[in-house]
């Protein structure tokens, strides 16, 4: 549950990790997480989000708490997945700085300082980049399509918008909330919203212990995804000038038909079907259109 | 507050039928919550109008007034809104939730207390064995499977009133339309341990209900609504888009094989109703797919108050 009042921003970093039956890397991915920040200043806090796992991850968890006293442990009560799992990292950060990684000790903790030090530079979201990823072609080759395909939508220039290792500036995250898989999206979001958006060069490791929860499924979904933000990118700026356009095109086209229809002497059924056709598809496009606009007119979640 | 002790048990009843066993629930379910010495409290909710359990809350009130709380709607809301708006007003621990006549054998009830132990957050009754007639126990049959087989649960009486669990879960649980008829699935769908438990049934239940043919289209609707609401509400367009291309295509096949046969074989497309069925269905998968655009820019637009994760513990 959230809770009304928001805590200040009292600490420097908060690192967010969610773990998804990852028992075997914890012990390790926390002692690499601390031994990265001893050499950074300022104070931190680790979340760890345990997104409902079915092995002893929070077992395990509460008993590193024992050694690491700046973790904290967030247990869901089933699997919301990895948006909801940094929603709530998010939401329960106290750091001015968030920096989110995966459990899996395929991104090395070593690399925040570097983050922090190019955060330094005065960037608002950090993201890394495995330029050498240590995953199977099958893999790699969508995700790069993926990741193109997000800087042709966005226009943010960043290679690897999947590598889960980002920093960010806390103000910027708790603005908006994150829902189905868009964390992904997050340093795209940020750039419309103006924030500055860099990157550097992140290492990258094969992974040693437990399995991947990837499976092969996700690939069409992000596509899908980057499709959805498009639209709704598009939509939410100006929703009747979309769907108005889109409506009136389908009207005129209709008004066209029908006035051929008229000044021909022969009733030609197809043509009339046509019409009627277009002309019902152009005014409810429009009644959308009037409808998206009170919805971002009254919506909440402003961009 | 007039009491300084803490509540165990809030006991939720809406009234949304006329009925005349109110003073006997009301005395059988203090027995039992005293007889497992539960701090308790009772709210009624008054759906609507019904001078008769009107009268008879007035004497429970007057009668035990410390422990009895009655809500009045001026006018029906439904029973999820009555639970919601008693849910509201209750402030134990623990929250029971009952019929305002007996669903089940009044001791029975001391079965959802056994039973709901520490790992779990919700217990519900199926009434079992059956004494409804054939005809009530069929679509009681047919609703269950329908909602078992779209949600992959095996409850056997999901509308069963008799529910207890922890507060946590209907904190959690939004209630409104007819979704009340779903509150095991709906915590299910939030992350919580839910578990049934057989009680028997009462076999007092005289009338012969049939209802009419609109309250079984509304039963169809709720099932589409907590499907939609349980699996998509996170991704909309994911939903209609899918649908919509669908449908689309199916259009487009239809309408490009009868203009084929027109093109080359020579058959009118005026005379061909599957002409029109095949550009119809193109219209519908558009509107489907935008219908899906315009909820994913509601969701876009809208932040919600409560999160929709579900913590179950925290360690700071």
């Amino acid at each position: 549950m959230l809770t009304k009042q928001q805590p200040l921003f009292d600490l420097d970093i908060s690192i967010v990790i969610p773990f998804y039956n990852e028992k075997e890397n914890i012990p390790l991915m926390l002692q690499k997480v601390e031994t990265a920040l001893q050499y950074v200043e300022g104070s931190y806090e680790i979340i760890a989000v345990d997104d409902g796992s079915t092995d002893e991850t929070f077992a395990v968890l509460k008993k590193a708490k024992l050694q690491t006293h700046a973790l904290r442990i967030i247990k869901f009560r089933r699997n919301f997945g990895q948006t909801q799992a940094m929603q709530a990292g998010i939401d329960h950060a106290r750091g001015k700085v968030i920096i989110t990684m995966d459990g899996d000790l395929q991104n090395d903790p070593a690399d925040i300082s570097n983050l922090l030090d190019k955060m330094n530079e005065g960037y608002d979201v950090v993201s890394g980049w495995r330029k050498n990823r240590k995953d199977s072609i099958l893999r790699v080759i969508p995700s790069k399509v993926a990741n193109l395909l997000l800087t042709f939508v966005t226009g943010v220039k960043i290679h690897d918008n999947g590598c889960s290792l980002k920093a960010y500036n806390t103000s910027i995250l708790k603005k908006t909330r994150l829902y189905s898989e868009m964390h992904r999206f997050i340093p795209a979001f940020s750039y419309l919203h103006g924030a500055r958006v860099g990157e550097i060069v992140v290492q990258h490791h094969p992974r040693t212990l437990g399995t991947s929860k990837y499976g092969f499924s996700r690939i069409w979904k992000v596509f899908f995804d980057l499709f959805t933000l498009r639209l709704i990118l598009n939509f939410t700026n100006r929703p009747m000038k979309w769907f108005g356009m889109l409506g009136l095109f389908s009207i005129i086209i209709a008004l066209f038909i029908f006035i051929i229809q008229i000044t021909s002497v022969k009733w030609h059924l197809i043509l009339v079907w046509f019409g009627l056709l277009f002309s019902l598809n152009g005014f409810i496009l429009l009644g959308y259109g009037l409808v998206c606009e009170m919805a971002v007119k009254y919506g909440d979640n402003k961009i | 507050m007039k009491t300084q002790k803490p509540v165990d048990v809030s006991v939720l009843i809406p009234i949304c039928d006329a009925d005349d066993q109110i003073e006997d629930v009301f005395i059988e379910t203090r027995k039992i919550l005293e007889r497992n010495n539960l701090f308790h409290e009772f709210i009624f909710v008054l759906d609507g109008h019904f001078p008769i359990a009107e009268e008879k809350l007035e004497k429970i009130q007057t009668n035990n007034d410390e422990i009895v709380k009655v809500i009045k709607f001026n006018r029906t809301f439904g029973e999820a809104k009555a639970l919601a708006a008693a849910f509201n007003e209750s402030s134990g621990s623990l929250i029971l939730t009952r019929a305002a006549y007996f669903e089940v054998i009044p001791d029975e009830l001391q079965k959802l207390f056994d039973n709901l132990t520490d790992d779990l957050d919700m217990v519900f009754g199926a009434r079992y064995p059956k004494q409804d007639n054939f005809f009530i126990r069929v679509q009681s049959k047919i609703f269950n499977s329908v909602v078992n087989g779209l949600t992959g649960e095996s409850f056997q009486d999901i509308v069963c009133s008799e529910r207890f669990m922890r507060r946590s879960v209907m904190q959690k649980i939004e209630l409104f339309g007819d979704l009340h008829r779903f509150i095991p699935i709906l915590a299910l769908h939030h992350g919580f341990n839910v578990k049934e438990v057989p009680l028997q049934q009462a076999r007092k239940i005289s009338q012969f209900r049939i209802y009419r043919p609109g309250a079984y289209l509304r039963r169809m609707l709720d099932i589409f609504t907590l499907i939609f609401l349980i699996k998509f509400i996170q991704k909309p367009l994911r939903f209609f888009g899918l649908w919509g291309v669908g449908i689309g295509l199916i259009g487009f096949l239809i309408t490009s094989f009868t203009v084929i046969q027109r093109l080359f074989f020579d058959m009118g497309l005026a005379e061909r109703p599957l002409f029109f069925v095949g550009t119809l269905l193109i219209l519908l998968g558009i509107q489907t797919f935008f219908i899906g655009l315009v909820a994913e820019i509601i969701l876009f637009m809208h932040k919600p108050s409560a999160p929709y994760y579900n913590i179950e513990e925290k360690i700071e």
